[in-house]
C-alpha cells in the first residue's frame, strides 16, 4: 500500500473510515516506513485523546422560565403567525386586481422650451380663471344673501306704515 | 432575535408601502384606461424642462406682459405638469375622475357647481408647510380638463399670479373694446 499518498489524502480529508483505521493501525503497531515516522506523534495523540475518561459527571440544572418570559414568548409567536398570515394574504393574487401599469408619460412630453413655456402659462391661466370664477361665484352668492337679508329687514317697518 | 424583529417590522411595512405608491399615482390610476383613447389630448412637461426654465434669461423669452415675471417665479417652483383634456363626453369624464381620484389626500380649495357653466374642483396636496400638488378638475358641456402641477408651491404666490393674470386679461379686453 502506498502510505505516502494515503497520508496525503488523509490530511486532505479525502480518506474513507476504513483507510483512516488502517493508517491508525499502522502507526499504533509501529510498522510505518522510516520516512513516515514523523507523523507517528499525531496518531499517538489521537489515541491518547480517545482514551480520556470524564473525571466526574455534571448535572445541568433544569432551565427555569418566569411566567412573564413564557407569556412574552407566546405573544411573540402569535404575532409572528399573524404577520406571516397577513404577508401571505397580501402576496396571494386578489380576485379582481387593479391594473397597476405605470404610464409612460415621456410619450407625451413637450421637448421644445418655448412650447413648454406657452403651455405652462396657458395652464396657469386656466388656474387663474378658475380662482376668479370661484371668487366671482362666491361673491354673487354673498350678494344674493345680502339682498335677502336686506328685504327681510325692511318688512317689519313696512308693516308699521 | 434582532433579525426576527427586523423581519417583523418589514412585513408590517410592506402593505403600507404599497398603499403609499398607490396614492402617488392617483392620476395615473384614472388615466390608465384612457392611455390609447384618442378622445384625450395629453401633455406632459417634465421636471427637466422646468429646470431649464430656471436657466432661461427672461429677456430672451417671448413674454411681454406685466404678469410674466411672477408667472416665471411660480413656474420655477414646479417639477412637473400633466394635462388631460377631452372635447367630448366631458360631464361623464369629470364624474369618473372625481370618483377615481382619491380626494382624501387632496384638500379642496374651490368647488363650483353651476347649472349653466362648468363644474370645477380645485384641490391641493400639502406636504409640510408647502403645497406639493395643485390639481384642477373641470368638466362642463364642452370640455373636460385635468391639470396636475407638481412641485413645491407657495399658495400666496400662486394667488398673486392668478390676480395679476386676471388683471392683465381684463386690461386687454378693455383695450379691445
Amino acid at each position: 500500500m502506498d502510505y505516502r499518498s494515503l497520508l496525503d489524502r488523509y490530511f486532505s480529508g479525502k480518506t474513507t473510515l476504513e483507510e483512516e483505521q488502517a493508517l491508525k493501525e499502522l502507526f499504533r503497531k509501529g510498522g510505518a516506513p522510516e520516512e513516515l515516522r514523523e507523523f507517528a506523534p499525531w496518531f499517538r495523540l489521537l489515541d491518547e485523546e480517545a482514551g480520556i475518561e470524564p473525571v466526574r459527571s455534571i448535572e445541568l440544572p433544569a432551565q427555569r422560565r418566569s411566567g412573564w418570559s413564557t407569556w412574552r414568548n407566546n405573544l411573540m409567536r402569535a404575532a409572528a403567525v399573524i404577520l406571516v398570515a397577513m404577508g401571505v394574504w397580501r402576496l396571494a393574487p386578489s380576485p379582481a386586481p387593479d391594473k397597476a401599469v405605470a404610464i409612460d408619460w415621456s410619450k407625451y412630453e413637450v421637448t421644445d422650451e418655448q412650447e413648454a413655456l406657452r403651455i405652462t402659462r396657458a395652464a396657469f391661466k386656466k388656474v387663474a380663471q378658475t380662482l376668479q370664477f370661484g371668487a366671482s361665484t362666491a361673491a354673487e352668492q354673498v350678494e344674493k344673501l345680502g339682498e335677502i337679508s336686506r328685504s327681510a329687514a325692511v318688512r317689519p317697518s313696512d308693516r308699521l306704515e | 432575535m434582532k433579525i426576527i424583529r427586523l423581519l417583523l417590522i418589514a412585513m408590517v411595512m410592506v402593505p403600507f408601502a404599497g398603499r403609499l405608491s398607490a396614492q402617488a399615482n392617483a392620476i395615473d390610476k384614472y388615466f390608465q384606461q384612457y392611455v390609447d383613447d384618442e378622445r384625450f389630448t395629453v401633455v406632459y412637461i417634465s421636471p427637466k424642462m422646468f429646470q431649464l426654465f430656471e436657466k432661461m434669461d427672461i429677456d430672451d423669452l417671448d413674454l411681454d406682459d406685466d404678469d410674466d415675471r411672477i408667472f416665471l417665479e411660480v413656474a420655477k417652483d414646479m417639477r412637473g405638469l400633466r394635462i388631460l383634456t377631452a372635447d367630448e363626453n366631458a360631464a361623464a369624464f369629470y364624474k369618473e375622475a372625481k370618483a377615481k381620484i382619491n380626494t382624501t389626500e387632496y384638500e379642496p380649495l374651490i368647488t363650483v357647481r353651476s347649472k349653466s357653466k362648468e363644474n370645477v374642483e380645485f384641490m391641493i396636496k400639502e406636504e409640510g408647510n408647502k403645497v406639493s400638488e395643485l390639481l384642477l378638475l373641470a368638466g362642463g358641456d364642452d370640455s373636460f380638463v385635468l391639470l396636475s402641477f407638481v412641485g413645491s408651491f407657495d399658495l400666496e404666490k400662486v394667488t398673486k399670479m392668478a390676480k395679476e393674470m386676471e388683471k392683465d386679461n381684463n386690461n386687454k379686453i378693455r383695450k379691445e373694446d
